[in-house]
């Protein structure tokens, strides 16, 4: 017996908004710098410019790989399982999926923008060492904000302000500040260098979640399955 | 195997959940608790099984604190929370996975349980298409099927039908025989008149005492 762990049918509702998004692109993918092959495929992925609703297609996958981890997770830690036998043992493997799941998720989206975009531009996809440490540093500055908004969900106990909370913090900080290489995901739009600031945050926030965690009292009426739509 | 509770208060922003519960509980038993919504009765059970911690007191098993030391919780079978089932798996994929988390894939055994709450004949179907009471008898399949020593049940017979009920009642009957702790929250007076040893009534957190019912 072979258990499909994978529901098909989410990761094709996430491909046809990536589709969707993708086309929206393709509109203004005319006017991005195309002069040099890596900045090129980071532009597919990262702009902020002066016109809101570009921006807004352009973060949409970022908010989509967003809510798809962290809410995943955020279910997932609010519902101890007993048969992990304690709580110690039960955040270390739920961490370690957690970590392996955004790496895969976000790795999905961002591949299939490059495919999908790289298609209709024509433009082969090519092995680049500055390419690599983008993808890595997209990779990271994603964990950490969907970190984030974990700890933020497990704080205030409620995930849709958390997510809320998350996005607006994003959303003026590219208004606000615009450029900077320091600055936790802000670097995303800056640079091409790992943030280890973010890195550091990063193992932070998985020490304070786990302190917090183990002595967090779990359950009440929101996690009582008799209180859900069956 | 005992289970104790001693002197445990909970307070949630100001709010007594838990006030002074002593109990002492022994494996072989069913013991029962009954009260109106919210008298306390699942606030007791997430208690027992460290989903809520105490303002003060201890919860014991066989004379070690499960608050204070990393008591093994996989010997507690629970239902209580959601056991966060895949809804494109059917009960027997789902089971399996839980199964496996502790021991090694078992797939005849996976369906001598779904057998035994009465889900053999479902084995394609998926968890979303299933209906209240099949959703709940695979929710009790998995707080038994690891042959845990405590059991602790919440409203147990919730959404299901009457030949349902009694083969529930007949699992439970077996378990104790077993010599598992088995605790059940439920509404229904029957069910704690037919399986309980003792039914203890709770009201505003407060054990009041043990009922005839």
């Amino acid at each position: 017996m072979k258990i499909k762990k994978i529901n098909f049918s989410n990761i094709l509702i996430i491909t046809l908004f990536i589709i969707i998004i993708c086309l929206l692109k393709l509109t203004y993918i005319a006017s991005l710098p195309s002069d040099l092959y890596c900045v090129f495929f980071k532009s597919l992925v990262i702009f902020w410019g002066s016109s809101q609703f570009v921006n807004l297609i352009w973060i949409l996958p970022i908010l989509i790989s967003l809510f798809i981890v962290s809410y995943k997770y955020y279910i997932k830690f609010i519902n101890f399982d007993t048969r992990f036998k304690n709580r110690r043992k039960f955040f270390n493997k739920t961490i370690f999926n957690l970590l392996v799941y955004s790496i895969i998720c976000n790795l999905f989206i961002l591949f299939s923008q490059f495919f999908i975009i790289g298609l209709f531009q024509k433009v082969e996809f090519e092995y680049s060492n500055v390419l690599v440490i983008f993808i890595l540093k997209y990779i990271l500055e994603n964990i950490f904000i969907i970190l984030l908004t974990i700890l933020l969900s497990i704080i205030v106990n409620n995930y849709i302000y958390s997510y809320i909370i998350v996005i607006i913090i994003i959303i003026s900080s590219l208004i606000i500040i615009e450029k900077n290489n320091f600055i936790p995901y802000i670097s995303l739009y800056t640079n091409n260098d790992i943030n280890y600031i973010t890195v550091i945050l990063i193992i932070f926030m998985i020490f304070i979640l786990k302190k917090i965690y183990l002595k967090l009292d779990l359950g009440g009426v929101k996690n009582d399955f008799r209180d859900k739509k069956l | 195997m005992i289970l104790e509770i001693k002197n445990y208060n909970k307070i949630i922003k100001h709010k007594t959940i838990l006030e002074n519960i002593n109990l002492k509980l022994k494996s072989g038993n069913v013991y029962g608790f009954y009260g109106r919504n919210g008298s306390g009765k699942t606030m007791l059970f997430r208690a027992i099984s460290t989903l809520i911690y105490p303002t003060s007191g201890d919860i014991i098993i066989d004379n070690k604190s499960v608050i204070n030391s990393d008591y093994n919780l996989s010997n507690i079978g629970l239902l209580l929370e959601d056991p966060g089932f895949y809804s494109h798996l059917n009960g027997l994929e789902n089971l399996s996975l839980l199964y496996e988390i502790n021991h090694k894939r078992n797939v005849k055994y996976i369906e001598d349980v779904l057998k035994k709450v009465g889900l053999d004949n479902l084995k394609k179907e998926k968890y979303k298409e299933y209906s209240l009471g099949m959703k709940q008898k695979l929710r009790i399949a998995q707080a038994i099927m690891e042959n845990q020593k405590i059991i602790i049940l919440d409203e147990p017979t919730n959404g299901l039908d009457e030949n349902s009920i009694e083969n529930i009642r007949k699992i439970i009957l077996e378990l104790k025989n077993e010599d598992k702790l088995i605790l059940i929250a439920s509404h229904n007076k029957d069910d704690l008149k037919i399986l309980c040893d003792k039914i203890y009534k709770i009201d505003g957190g407060k054990i009041v005492g043990e009922v005839e019912l």
